[in-house]
């Protein structure tokens, strides 16, 4: 049989009638009966239970589980002499068994004594992340009025919108109220980005006979604009590039924009925009020379200002599908709408309830060739809350 | 490395709590412009009126129309970059080319393209090319130019009274019908069947005869006879024709005629004015009193037939330019004559 050590505890194989035992710690440990917590058991009424100790020569302190029975209890003197060996098997047996039922039974026997206090009824849930998605006008499926983490929501553009494109500068507009509902507030990251961009789809005519990737590709020539807010829409996609630093009249001739340094340089033939927030409107404008980091004026194509441009308008390049599908691709790289009501808040940082209505216009561009007849463009957009 | 497995693992599902909602399958597809149907021009003298059946739908803003000319070759390709030449553009379903390519040489082949067209900056006019033209089902009317001559009529035998003149066949409906008529009629027109008009005649009063021109225009069709009435026991000869690209509505415009009392071998006879177009039908009537067995048309013109017995012929062009359309008739003999011509447009 196996007995603990009484000075390390550890287990060390004792053969029946053997007095003592030294365990792995080099303790040599003696079997003593122990008398007086069996007669304290006696009379308390309970069952006696014979007890042994395990006791080391060198060591006398007490087991716990002797002290947690009868913690003041004196250890009777060691036994000055020899039992008989019938009278020693007995006494093993009884050791162990006592051994085991002081370990494993004194709950039992000292259940009268606990105290209890409890915090009851706690209960643990998950924070949610989660936000509506609807449509100005449903083009197809139907809108997430009810709060999702991951729903697929309604079509913006189809074709009962944008079936029928052709060259112009007239857009053709949705909107999409998206409202964040996820109880952990507010989101450490906010997304707009694009997903399963198609610049020419199969659905496309024999007609179009622009390349499907690359440059001219149909995606190329559908310009795109995101805004945020309804009264004054501020700008989102295209991305500000500066703005101007001197007035533009209704119906002048526009030959050069005065702007404030460019932060990012532009190509001759590129188009840009000037972007009305109070209006939310814009005209665009196309270089007719490079523009370098830094510059301060954009020389433009000769172009009537079909609007007046204060000072201060926002000057962007020309959004475009195409780029905005193949720079804002995932929730690491895509665009941050800014939380608070119609972006009145931080970039990524929406809290509960903050909802913005966005804003989103297309339109084939106005100098597209005839290789685009009866092409098709596609793409999903996701909103992507991080909490 | 388990445990640094492990860590991955449990930053991936940390990760992976977030929130998306997608709007998908937005789609954008720009037109594609829907050709005309059934292009057909009609020639008349120096234009080509086109007509088509709008496109279905009409996605476009208006017609784009180029053409080329195609020599003797009467099939027209089914390639766009044939056609070269801009006619013009328009917002209706008709158009009226009489630019060069309509003044194009007689008997030759015009061939046409309409395409439906469209331009970001506006409608038609378009002087150029619009964005956006259509590029299938291609709408393609090819136009024979030039006055046509459908059949010519015998000169009939001289007769008394009436001159019945034929055609070997039926005529067609829309075309025109000219009449060539010598006689001793005098100073008397004969007088002409029923729809038929009298375009100009003129007498040789010292030797007694005239010749007479007559048109009918835009002819109901099978019309094979037409007989023409003297007076006061007169008779004569005579010749019709039948002529396809000539106006239904108002085909005469000029004629003159020469009277020469004299004998000579040769006179000239011009209209009064100018042609309106180029390539006008000029035909000449052409009476001489017999002395000659030789009659020489004008250079450039084409007989219709020329009876040296009975001193009758006429002659035709149909590629003079907008000018006064004049004949030189000559005789191996003096004569005197009375010639007449007229131009139909």
């Amino acid at each position: 049989m196996r007995v603990p050590c009484g000075a390390c505890g550890s287990w060390t194989e004792v053969q029946p009638g053997s007095e003592s035992f030294r365990c792995g710690c080099g303790t040599l440990n003696t079997f003593r009966q122990l008398n007086t917590l069996a007669t304290a058991a006696a009379a308390a009424g309970v069952k006696p239970v014979v007890a042994f100790r395990i006791s080391p020569q060198t060591v006398r302190s007490l087991p716990r589980v002797a002290t947690t029975a009868s913690p003041k209890a004196p250890l009777p003197a060691r036994s000055p002499g020899r039992a008989s060996k019938l009278f020693q098997k007995a006494l093993v047996g009884l050791v162990i068994l006592g051994g085991l039922g002081s370990v494993f039974h004194q709950g039992g026997t000292l259940a009268t004594f606990n105290a209890t206090t409890t915090q009851g009824s706690n209960t643990f849930q998950t924070g949610t992340v989660t936000m509506t998605n609807v449509a100005g006008t449903v083009v197809a499926g139907s809108n997430c009025a009810v709060s999702t983490n991951n729903g697929t929501c309604a079509t913006l553009f189809g074709a009962a919108n944008t079936g029928a494109l052709k060259p112009s500068t007239a857009d053709i507009a949705n909107n999409v109220t998206i409202t964040y509902t996820g109880s952990l507030s507010p989101t450490t990251d906010f997304r707009l980005f694009a997903a399963n961009y198609t610049a020419k789809t199969g659905a496309s005519s024999a007609l179009c006979t622009a390349p499907a990737a690359g440059a001219g590709n149909p995606g190329t020539a559908v310009d795109l604009l995101v805004s945020v807010g309804a009264a004054t829409p501020a700008l989102l996609y295209p991305v500000q590039n500066t703005t101007t630093t001197a007035s533009i009249a209704n119906g002048a001739t526009v030959t050069t924009v005065a702007v404030g340094a460019t932060t990012a340089a532009l190509a001759s033939g590129a188009n840009v925009i000037l972007y009305t927030a109070s209006s939310g409107t814009y005209q665009q404008f196309t270089t007719s020379a490079a523009v370098a980091l830094g510059a301060t004026s954009i020389p433009v194509v000769s172009q009537v200002a079909s609007q007046a441009f204060a000072a201060g308008t926002q000057v962007a390049p020309q959004g475009t599908l195409d780029d905005f599908a193949t720079n804002y691709t995932t929730s690491g790289n895509g665009l941050r709408p800014k939380g608070g009501v119609n972006g009145s808040g931080a970039a990524g940082v929406w809290a509960t309830s903050d909802n913005s209505v966005f804003n989103i216009k297309v339109h084939l561009d106005a100098a597209a060739g005839n290789t685009l007849q009866g092409c098709q463009s596609q793409s999903d957009l996701i909103w992507y809350a991080q909490p | 490395m388990a445990g640094i497995l492990l860590i991955f693992t449990a930053q991936v599902a940390i990760a992976a709590i977030f929130g998306k909602t997608t709007n998908g399958t937005n789609q954008v597809t720009a037109v594609t412009l829907v050709s005309p149907t059934g292009a057909a021009g009609t020639y008349t003298p120096s234009k080509v009126v086109l007509t088509w059946t709008a496109a279905s739908p009409m996605n476009g803003q208006g017609y784009f129309i180029r053409a080329f000319n195609n020599g003797a070759v009467s099939s027209c390709p089914a390639t766009i970059a044939s056609y070269t030449t801009i006619v013009g553009s328009t917002v209706g379903v008709t158009l009226t080319d009489n630019g060069a390519i309509a003044r194009g040489t007689p008997g030759t082949f015009a061939c046409y393209l309409v395409q439906t067209g469209y331009s970001a900056a506006g409608g038609p006019p378009w002087a150029a090319a619009p964005q956006w033209t259509s590029t299938t089902a291609l709408a393609i009317a090819t136009v024979q130019l030039g006055v046509v001559n459908v059949q010519l009529g015998a000169e009939t035998a001289v007769a008394a009274n009436t001159v019945t003149t034929t055609l070997p066949l039926n005529s067609t409906a829309g075309n025109l019908l000219v009449a060539i008529i010598r006689s001793n009629n005098g100073a008397v027109q004969p007088v002409p069947p029923a729809g038929w008009q009298f375009a100009n005649g003129v007498n040789e009063a010292t030797a007694a005869f005239r010749t007479d021109i007559f048109y009918y225009p835009n002819n109901p069709g099978a019309i094979k006879t037409a007989a023409f009435t003297l007076t006061g026991g007169a008779s004569g000869t005579g010749e019709m024709t039948e002529w396809k690209n000539i106006s239904t509505v108002t085909p005469f415009d000029k004629s003159g005629v020469v009277s020469v009392g004299v004998n000579t071998t040769s006179t000239t006879v011009s209209t009064s004015a100018p042609a309106s177009v180029a390539n006008e039908l000029a035909i000449t009537g052409v009476g001489w009193s017999r002395n000659g067995t030789i009659y020489t048309k004008g250079a450039g013109w084409s007989s219709a037939f020329a009876d040296v017995t009975l001193g009758s012929a006429s002659d035709y062009r149909v590629n003079l330019g907008a000018v006064t359309a004049s004949e030189i008739v000559t005789s191996n003999a003096g004569e005197k004559w009375s010639v007449v011509i007229a131009t139909f447009k």
